[in-house]
C-alpha cells in the first residue's frame, strides 16, 4: 500500500513548499530552497538551518518554475559558512540532497559541501559531479582520504535532475533521480573534517581549487542521517513533475562579423556587428542590478550597430546578440562580455573652444596638425603658456608637461590649469633649470617650443628625448630667427629640420627609426620563426625605460600559450583576453583598445598566432576574415576573407604572415582553433592538448586589393610550422587520409605518419620540393624554422626527447647545391639530426621552441652549429618558468623566476627581479627596446610586479653613452 | 599626536580617553585604524570635498581568475591609493592627490580649503602630521616637508641620488616614486623609494628637522608599495603583491620577508604583523622574531584591541576572543609541527615488517595528535563572541566602542560590545578610507570624495539599527 500521494495530487503544494514539509525531521541540519521570497540583502534565509551569503549577486528567479537560484559559472556564489562549524556538519552519516540542473560540465563540480583536496591533505565531505556523472565524495576516518564516488550513469546539461548522496558510517551511495546509481565501502567510520574549510552551495572549493557550478539550483537538503533508498525514491517520484523538460536548444547565431565594442567615452560605446543576410538583430545588454534590455530598432539589415550608454565604469557587462526566432527555438549568440574598467582614454578635458581662425585654439590645432602626432607625452618648452596647453589638451590626448626654468612663473601656470580641471591628471608643470631634463630617453612624442627662441636646453639634449620612428620636435615660431637656431642646431641630428608642410613657418623635426633596430612582427620574431627580431641594440645593461598598463585584468590566463605580442615600427600590440591593444612602445601610452570577442587563439605551440604586422597595419584574424588595423587609430581599414573558390564555405583564416606588399594565410575548418578558456596548460601528451591544428589550403593576398595571388592545395598543412624565408614557404603536411578528413581539423598524434616536408615559391605558389620523412617521433609538437638555407624540424616525443632534423634549403635565388637524389639537389637534403632528452626538466621543457641567431641553432639547454648540426654548448640558462626564449642579435630573453636575460657577448645571465612573464613568448626585442606586455595574470605567486613594462638598453641612453 | 597603537593606552578596555589627532593613515604606525575617540550617539555630514577628478589609481586590480587553480574574483593586492586617504591632526584634514598631484589642508570643521601645495607627480599616500609639519611623497621621487599651518615648504628632498623620469603608470614621474607612506619617529623621517628592484628600491632616513639623510640601504630584490608600519625597532614595508620585509629601525638592514600571500594591507599588534589579503582574502599572521605564519584568517581587515580582534570579511564582521584565540593558535601551531615530524618518521619507517610495532606506536601518537589538532581547532572556532552580517567590505576602523565599516555608497556603525547595526550613512562611491578623530569621521571614497559626519549639526540624524548580529553561544 503507497502511503505517499500521488505525484499529480502533491505536486502544486510541493512545489510552493519545497521540501519544508521534512523540515522538522530526524537529523535535518539544513535545508535551502532558493526562492525570491526568501532572499535578503545579499543572501537567503533557510527554510531550515543557517542562511546563506551571496556572492556577485546571483538571480533567484521564480518565472518561470521552478524557482531557483541561476548560476552562470563566473564568480556567483553561495557561501553557508566561510568557517567550518562542525556542529552544521554531519558526523557518521549524512544525505546531502539536491534539486539541480547543470548547464555545463567540468572535471570537478560542486552542488554542496566542505571540503579540503589539497594533495596529501584529504578532508570533508561533497555532493557533486565530475565531468558528466554526479558524485559524491567523503574523507572518513577509516583512509583518511576522499573517496570520489561517480554515478555509474551520464546526466545531460541543461536538464533537471534529482540528485542525493548518503553515507551510513560504512557504505557510500549516490542515487540519480531516485535511482541508486553508485556506491562504495571504501570509506568507514566518522566524516574527517579539516581545521578550516568554506561550507558552500554551488561550487567545488576548497583552500586552493574553485569550481563553479553552472547552472542552477532548486533547493539543497542535508541531514545527519542516511536516507533509505525508498524514501529517496519518493522524493523523486513526489516532485518530479515540478520540473520542466530542457527547452528546445536555442540556434547558435554567429555574426559574420564582429562584434567589436569601441569606446565613444567614459560612458560609452557603440557595438556593431554584421549578420550573413538582412535581419533585424537586437543586442540582449545585461546591465547589472538593473537587469535585461533589448537594444535595437527591428530594421532588418546586415550591418548593425547600437550605442550603450550610462555604462557604469569598472563594470562587467554581458550581452547577447539575437536574432529572429526559427520556430519554437530562440536564435542568439554566445554570451559575449566586455569590461568598463578597460577604458584607458584620457581624463577629460574641457570641451574644445569653437573653432576661430586665430587664438590659442586655433594655434593648438595648427600645431598638433603640424606635428602629426596627438597621443603620448609632450613637452612644452620655451616660457610655456597655460592658454596653450590648455587648447592643446583639449585637443590631443597627450600627456603634458611644461617645462619651466623660472620658478617665479610656476604657481600662475598651475593655478590656470588647475582652473581648467587639466592640472595633473593631463598637464602638469615641472620646475627646470638644469640644460639636462630628468625626462627618460626616446621617451617623448612631442617636443614643443612655444616662443620661438632656441630653448635652454641643447639640441642634442632634446634630440635625446624624442622617440624614434615619428616623434617630432616642432618650433612654434611663424619668423623664426634662422642665425639663432642654426647656431642653436650646431651639428646635432636636429638640423635635418625643416618646414612641417609646403608653405607652413613652423619648423619641425620627425625622428627617424633607429638604425639597427628590429621588429618583431610575427609569433617568433619573423615569418622565419626564428625567435630573432634580428634587433642590433637590445644587450648589454638594461633600465627601466616605462611601465604601466595594461596590467593582468585584461589579460588571457597566462597558463593557455596564448600568441605573442608584436612590434612593428614603434608600437606594440597585446592581445588581451578580446580585448586589442596598441601602444607606444617607446613610452607606453595606449595608442587604442577595443573588445572583440570573437577574436581570440591559444595553444599557439600547437597552432599558429592569429596576428602578424606590417608597416603601420596589424593583421588579426576575426573568423573567415583578417582585418588590417591601423597600428595609430585603431580603425579597422582592411577586411580580406578566406578564399573559398572551391565552395568550402565553413571555413575560417587560419595563419597569417604580412609582408611589405602580400600576406601569407592558411585555411581551417571553423571553429578548429584553440581557445584556452578553461585554465588549460597543454602540457600534457593528451589528444585535445597535442593535436596539431591543421590548414587545407595555403596561399597568397595583396592586402590592397584583396587579390588572391596563388593557392596551394595538399594534405593536412600543420600550422605551428608553416614559416618563410628568402621568398620561400615551408611547413609539414601530412597527407595521411585520417588527419586531412579529421573533423576538427586537428592532426591526432595517433595519425603522425604521411608527413612531408614541403616548399613553395612564396611568390607564386610553385612548389619547388618536398621531402618524405618520419616525423612521427615528434609527437608533443612539430616546430620548424629557416634560417642559412635549412629549414630545422625539431618537436619531441611522449617520453620528452627532443628529435631535430635539418635539411637543406638553398635559396630560390642562389645556385642548386648538390645531393644525393633529386629532391635534394633542390632542396630537402637532411643535413643533421640529433636527439636528447629535454635538459629543463620542469615547466614544460619539453615544449621549448628554438632560437636561431646568426648560423647558431639554441634549443632546450643546447646550442648547435645549424648547418652543421655541431654541438657548441649545453649550459644555456637555467629557466625554471613556462615561458620560451626570445632574441635580439646580442642577447636571448626567457621567463626563468622572474624576466630572464642572457647577454651573448658578456655571458652574463640576470634577472629583473619583481616581474614575470607568460608561459609562452611575451619579451620581444623590439625598435631597440625589450618590451614585456604584462602576460603573468592569474598566477597565484606573489610576484611583487604585474604590470607591462619596457626596458631600454643603457648604450642607448645619455648615461650609457656618457661612459 | 600618538603614532603609535592607541591600544597601549586601552588598556583593556573600550573605554573612550582624551580626543585625540588621527596623524596618520589608520592613526597610528601600526596601522590600528582605532581611535580612542567614542563617536556620539547621532552624526550627521557636516560638510563633503568633493575633487574635480576621482583617485587614480596606479594599479587596476588582479586578473580575473587564476584558470589554472579555478580562483576567480582575486582579490587586489595593492588597494593603498584607491582614495584620498587623509590625516587628521590640530582641527586640520590632510589628503594627498594622485589625480592633481597636490596636498590639501581643510579646516575640519568647515570643510574649508586652507591650503593647497603642489608636487609634480602624483601623491599617492595619506600625509603623516607631527610637531606642526606635514610630511609626504610623491610620485615625483621626492620627500616633503611643510609646515602644517600653511602649506609653506620647510624642505624637499629627492629621495635617491638621481632625478630620472619616465612613463609610469600612465604619467611622468620618477623611476624612483615614493609608493611608501612617511614614519617620522624620534626625529627621524623613513621612508622609501623605488618599485622596481633592478632599478635600485631605497630605503632611507632622513632627519625630519631638514631632510640631510642619515641612512641609505637600497633593495634589490623588492619593491616598496604601500604604507609603511612601524613599531620602536622595526620598520615593515610593505612589497605590493608581495610580502612585506620587516628592517631595523636604527640601521635599515633587512632582518627577514615573512611568508603569506602578499598585499599591501598590513596591521601591527604588540606582538605580530597581521597582512593579506593574498589572492583570495585573506589575513596571515606573524610573530615578532619569526618569518612563517601563526594563523590566517579568512577576512581583508582587522581590528585588534587588547581583548578582541574584530574580523572583517566581504560578508561578515566577526569578534574574537583575541588571547584565547591566539593561544589555541599557537598551541595548534605546535601540534601541526609535531604531527609533521611524527608522519615524517612514519615515512621513514616504510612498510616493513620489522618496523610495524614502531609503527603502530607512530600512528597512535598520530591520532592523539590529531584529537587534540581537532580540539584546538574547534576551541578556536569557539572564540567567536559575535558574528554580523557585513555588506561593507572596503575598510573598518574603531572610534570608541564603534567599529565603522566602509561600503560600496554607505558606511555603516556597529557596536563593538555585541556587533549590532547601529546606523547607515550614504556616500558617494566606495569608502576605501576612514579616519576618527575628536569626534568626527572623515570619510574617503573611489570617487574623489572626501565626507566629515559629525554632531552638532543641523541635519537629520541618520538611520536606526535595522538589524542584529549573531550571538555566538558556547
Amino acid at each position: 500500500m503507497n502511503l505517499l500521494p500521488s505525484p499529480s495530487s502533491f505536486s502544486t503544494l510541493a512545489l510552493a513548499l519545497g521540501l519544508s514539509l521534512h523540515a522538522q525531521e530526524t537529523g535535518l541540519i539544513g535545508h535551502w530552497e532558493f526562492t525570491p521570497e526568501r532572499t535578503q540583502n545579499s543572501g537567503m534565509r533557510a527554510v531550515s538551518g543557517p542562511g546563506v551569503s551571496f556572492f556577485a549577486a546571483p538571480s533567484v528567479l521564480r518565472d518561470p518554475p521552478p524557482a531557483r537560484i541561476e548560476l552562470p559559472g563566473r564568480d556567483e556564489r553561495i557561501v553557508i559558512s566561510s568557517t567550518l562549524d562542525k556542529s552544521q556538519q554531519p558526523n557518521r552519516e549524512m544525505t546531502a540532497e539536491a534539486w539541480v540542473r547543470v548547464d555545463r560540465t567540468s572535471k570537478w563540480g560542486g552542488i554542496i559541501g566542505a571540503l579540503q583536496d589539497n594533495g596529501d591533505f584529504e578532508r570533508g565531505w561533497l555532493l557533486g559531479f565530475v565531468d558528466n556523472h554526479f558524485s559524491l565524495a567523503i574523507a572518513s576516518e577509516g583512509t583518511q582520504r576522499l573517496t570520489y564516488l561517480a554515478a555509474t550513469s551520464t546526466f545531460e546539461t541543461n536538464r533537471w535532475y534529482h540528485v542525493a548522496g548518503t553515507y551510513d558510517g560504512s557504505e557510500m551511495r549516490v542515487f540519480v533521480n531516485g535511482t541508486l546509481a553508485g556506491s562504495s565501502r571504501e570509506q568507514s567510520g566518522p566524516i574527517l573534517y579539516p581545521p578550516s574549510a568554506p561550507f558552500v552551495i554551488g561550487a567545488y572549493q576548497d583552500e586552493d581549487e574553485h569550481y563553479r557550478l553552472s547552472g542552477a539550483i532548486h533547493e539543497v537538503r542535508l541531514l545527519r542521517r542516511a536516507l533509505a533508498p525508498a524514501e529517496l525514491l519518493a522524493r523523486y517520484q513526489a516532485r518530479k513533475d515540478l520540473f520542466p523538460e530542457p527547452a528546445p536548444e536555442p540556434r547558435f547565431f554567429k555574426p559574420e562579423y564582429g562584434p567589436f565594442v569601441d569606446w565613444q567615452d567614459r560612458n560609452s560605446a557603440v557595438v556593431t556587428w554584421e549578420s550573413a543576410v538582412p535581419q533585424p538583430t537586437l543586442l540582449e545588454l545585461e546591465r547589472p542590478g538593473i537587469g535585461t534590455q533589448r537594444l535595437g530598432d527591428g530594421q532588418s539589415r546586415t550591418r548593425h550597430s547600437i550605442t550603450l550608454t550610462e555604462l557604469e565604469p569598472d563594470l562587467e557587462y554581458h550581452y547577447r546578440l539575437v536574432a529572429p526566432p526559427e520556430g519554437p527555438r530562440k536564435v542568439v549568440s554566445r554570451r559575449y562580455q566586455f569590461d568598463t574598467s578597460f577604458y584607458y582614454r584620457p581624463a577629460p578635458a574641457p570641451a574644445p573652444s569653437p573653432a576661430a581662425p586665430t587664438g590659442p585654439a586655433a594655434r593648438a590645432r595648427e600645431i598638433l596638425a603640424a606635428a602629426g602626432v596627438s597621443k603620448g607625452y609632450a613637452l612644452l618648452l620655451g616660457s610655456p603658456s597655460a592658454a596653450l596647453a590648455i587648447e592643446i589638451v583639449r585637443h590631443s590626448e597627450f600627456d603634458l608637461i611644461l617645462v619651466e626654468p623660472d620658478a617665479s612663473r610656476i604657481p600662475a601656470l598651475r593655478r590656470d590649469l588647475d582652473a581648467a580641471g587639466i592640472q595633473g591628471i593631463r598637464a602638469a608643470v615641472h620646475h627646470a633649470a638644469s640644460p639636462e631634463l630628468p625626462y627618460g630617453d626616446l621617451s617623448i612624442n612631442l617636443v614643443l617650443v612655444e616662443d620661438g627662441r632656441p630653448p635652454f636646453i641643447s639640441a642634442a639634449e632634446v634630440h635625446r628625448l624624442i622617440r624614434p620612428s615619428g616623434g617630432a620636435f616642432l618650433v612654434d615660431a611663424a619668423q623664426p630667427d634662422s642665425a639663432a637656431w642654426t647656431r642653436w642646431l650646431g651639428d646635432s641630428p636636429l638640423a635635418a629640420l625643416t618646414t612641417g608642410k609646403p608653405g607652413a613657418t613652423r619648423l619641425a623635426f620627425l625622428r627617424p627609426r633607429l638604425a639597427g633596430s628590429g621588429d618583431w612582427s610575427h609569433q617568433y620574431g619573423g615569418a622565419d620563426n626564428s625567435a630573432c627580431s634580428q634587433d642590433e641594440l637590445v644587450k648589454g645593461e638594461l633600465d627601466v625605460a616605462w611601465w604601466g598598463d595594461p596590467g593582468p585584468r585584461p589579460m588571457p590566463d597566462r597558463g593557455n600559450r596564448n600568441p605573442a605580442p608584436l612590434s612593428v615600427n614603434g608600437r606594440l600590440f597585446v592581445q588581451g583576453d578580446r580585448v586589442l591593444f596598441g601602444l607606444d612602445s617607446y613610452n607606453g601610452a595606449i595608442l587604442w583598445n577595443y573588445s572583440v570577442p570573437e577574436i581570440r587563439r591559444a595553444n599557439v605551440t600547437r597552432d599558429c598566432s592569429n596576428m602578424s604586422a606590417a608597416g603601420d597595419l596589424l593583421f588579426i584574424v576575426h573568423g573567415r576574415f583578417c582585418l588590417g588595423i591601423d597600428g595609430q587609430t585603431g580603425e579597422r581599414r582592411i577586411r580580406l576573407a578566406v578564399p573559398t573558390s572551391d565552395n568550402q564555405l565553413e571555413r575560417d583564416w587560419g595563419y597569417i604572415a604580412a609582408g611589405s606588399d602580400f600576406i601569407v594565410g592558411s585555411r581551417v575548418k571553423r571553429d578548429s582553433a584553440y581557445l584556452g578558456d578553461d585554465g588549460e596548460w597543454y602540457e600534457e601528451y593528451a589528444s585535445d592538448q597535442v593535436s596539431r591544428v591543421t590548414s587545407d589550403l595555403l596561399f597568397a593576398q595583396d592586402p590592397a586589393t584583396g587579390k588572391v595571388l596563388w593557392e596551394y592545395r595538399g594534405g593536412a598543412i600543420l600550422n605551428s610550422t608553416i614559416t618563410q624565408g628568402d621568398d620561400m614557404v615551408f611547413f609539414l603536411e601530412s597527407r595521411n587520409p585520417a588527419a586531412i578528413n579529421a573533423p576538427n581539423a586537428r592532426l591526432d598524434p595517433a595519425v603522425l605518419t604521411e608527413q612531408f616536408l614541403v616548399a613553395l615559391d612564396r611568390k607564386t605558389g610553385r612548389k619547388l620540393w618536398e621531402k618524405d620523412h618520419d616525423f612521427s617521433s615528434l609527437e608533443f609538437m612539430s616546430y620548424l624554422v629557416y634560417g642559412n638555407n635549412s629549414v630545422v624540424v625539431t618537436g619531441t616525443d611522449r617520453r620528452k626527447h627532443f628529435h631535430t632534423f635539418a635539411f637543406n634549403a638553398p635559396s630560390s635565388k642562389a645556385p642548386k647545391s648538390g645531393g644525393d637524389d633529386i629532391a635534394s639537389a633542390i632542396g630537402g637534403r637532411l643535413l643533421w639530426s640529433e636527439t636528447h632528452k629535454e635538459d629543463k626538466g620542469h615547466h614544460s621543457g619539453h615544449l621549448q621552441h628554438p632560437v636561431v641567431i646568426g648560423d647558431t641553432f639554441y634549443s632546450d639547454q643546447r646550442s648547435f652549429n645549424m648547418v652543421t648540426g655541431e654541438l657548441l654548448s649545453k649550459d644555456l640558462p637555467e629557466r625554471r618558468g613556462c615561458g620560451v626564449m626570445s632574441a635580439a642579435k646580442g642577447a636571448i630573453f626567457f621567463r626563468h623566476h622572474f624576466h630572464g636575460m642572457w647577454d651573448l657577448e658578456s655571458d652574463k645571465r640576470q634577472q629583473f627581479l619583481g616581474i614575470r612573464s607568460g608561459c609562452w613568448l611575451s619579451l620581444i626585442p623590439a625598435g631597440g627596446f625589450l618590451l614585456a606586455p604584462e602576460t603573468s595574470a592569474g598566477c597565484s605567486c606573489t610576484h611583487a610586479i604585474q604590470t607591462s613594462i619596457g626596458y631600454i638598453p643603457r648604450s642607448l641612453t645619455a648615461r650609457g653613452q656618457s661612459k | 599626536m600618538k603614532p603609535f597603537s592607541s591600544l597601549l593606552c586601552l588598556l583593556g578596555t573600550l573605554a573612550s580617553i582624551q580626543a585625540t589627532d588621527w596623524p596618520t593613515y589608520r592613526g597610528d604606525y601600526s596601522r590600528s585604524g582605532v581611535s580612542t575617540d567614542p563617536l556620539p550617539p547621532r552624526l550627521a555630514e557636516a560638510w563633503s570635498w568633493q575633487s574635480i577628478h576621482p583617485p587614480q589609481p596606479a594599479w587596476q586590480g588582479e586578473a580575473k581568475w587564476d584558470g589554472w587553480n579555478k580562483v576567480f574574483n582575486m582579490k587586489p593586492r595593492q588597494t593603498f591609493d584607491r582614495a584620498f586617504h587623509v590625516a587628521v591632526a590640530g582641527g586640520k584634514v590632510f589628503f594627498g592627490s594622485s589625480a592633481d598631484d597636490q596636498v590639501r589642508c581643510l579646516d575640519a570643521r568647515s570643510g574649508k580649503l586652507l591650503w593647497t601645495f603642489h608636487t609634480e607627480g602624483p601623491v599617492r599616500l595619506a600625509p603623516t602630521v607631527q610637531n606642526g609639519r606635514a610630511y609626504f611623497g610623491s610620485d615625483d621621487g621626492c620627500v616633503y616637508c611643510v609646515e602644517a599651518d600653511s602649506g609653506k615648504l620647510a624642505w624637499k628632498v629627492r629621495a635617491t641620488p638621481r632625478d630620472r623620469r619616465i612613463p609610469g603608470n600612465g604619467r611622468m614621474i620618477s623611476a624612483w616614486p615614493v609608493r611608501t607612506s612617511i614614519v617620522v619617529q624620534d626625529g627621524l623621517l623613513y621612508t622609501t623609494a623605488g618599485m622596481f628592484p633592478v632599478e635600485g628600491v631605497h630605503l632611507v632616513a632622513l632627519d625630519a628637522r631638514d631632510g640631510s639623510e642619515k641612512w641609505r640601504q637600497i633593495q634589490n630584490d623588492l619593491p616598496a608599495q604601500g604604507y609603511l608600519l612601524a613599531s620602536r625597532s622595526r620598520l615593515y614595508i610593505p612589497a605590493g603583491r608581495d610580502n612585506p620585509a620587516v628592517c631595523d629601525i636604527e640601521s635599515g638592514k633587512r632582518i627577514r620577508v615573512v611568508e603569506g600571500a602578499g598585499g599591501t594591507y598590513a596591521l601591527l599588534t604588540d606582538d605580530m604583523l597581521v597582512f593579506g589579503p593574498g589572492k583570495t582574502g585573506q589575513l596571515g599572521a606573524v610573530e615578532e622574531g619569526r618569518s612563517d605564519q601563526l594563523a590566517s584568517f579568512q577576512g581583508n581587515h582587522m581590528i585588534v584591541t587588547p581583548e578582541r580582534s574584530f574580523l572583517h570579511s566581504d560578508t561578515e564582521l566577526t569578534a574574537l576572543d583575541r588571547a584565547r584565540y591566539l593561544a589555541l593558535a599557537r598551541e595548534r601551531k605546535q601540534l601541526g609541527t609535531e604531527q609533521a615530524a611524527l608522519n615524517k618518521k612514519l615515512k621513514a619507517l616504510g612498510n616493513k615488517a620489522a618496523t610495524e610495532s614502531e609503527r603502530d606506536s607512530l600512528k597512535s601518537q598520530l591520532a592523539d595528535l590529531g584529537k587534540r589538532l581537532d580540539a584546538a581547532t574547534q576551541g578556536m572556532d569557539q572564540c567567536q563572541l559575535w558574528r554580523s552580517p557585513s555588506s561593507w567590505q572596503h575598510c573598518l576602523v574603531l572610534a570608541g566602542t564603534t567599529l565603522v565599516a566602509g561600503g560600496t555608497d554607505e558606511v555603516a556603525a556597529l557596536n563593538a560590545t555585541d556587533g549590532s547595526l547601529a546606523w547607515r550613512h550614504p556616500v558617494r562611491g566606495r569608502a576605501y578610507g576612514i579616519a576618527a578623530s575628536d569626534g568626527a569621521l572623515f570619510i574617503s571614497t573611489d570617487q574623489g570624495t572626501i565626507h566629515c559626519l559629525r554632531t552638532g549639526t543641523t541635519q537629520a540624524s541618520l538611520s536606526t539599527p535595522t538589524t542584529a548580529s549573531t550571538e555566538i553561544s558556547r
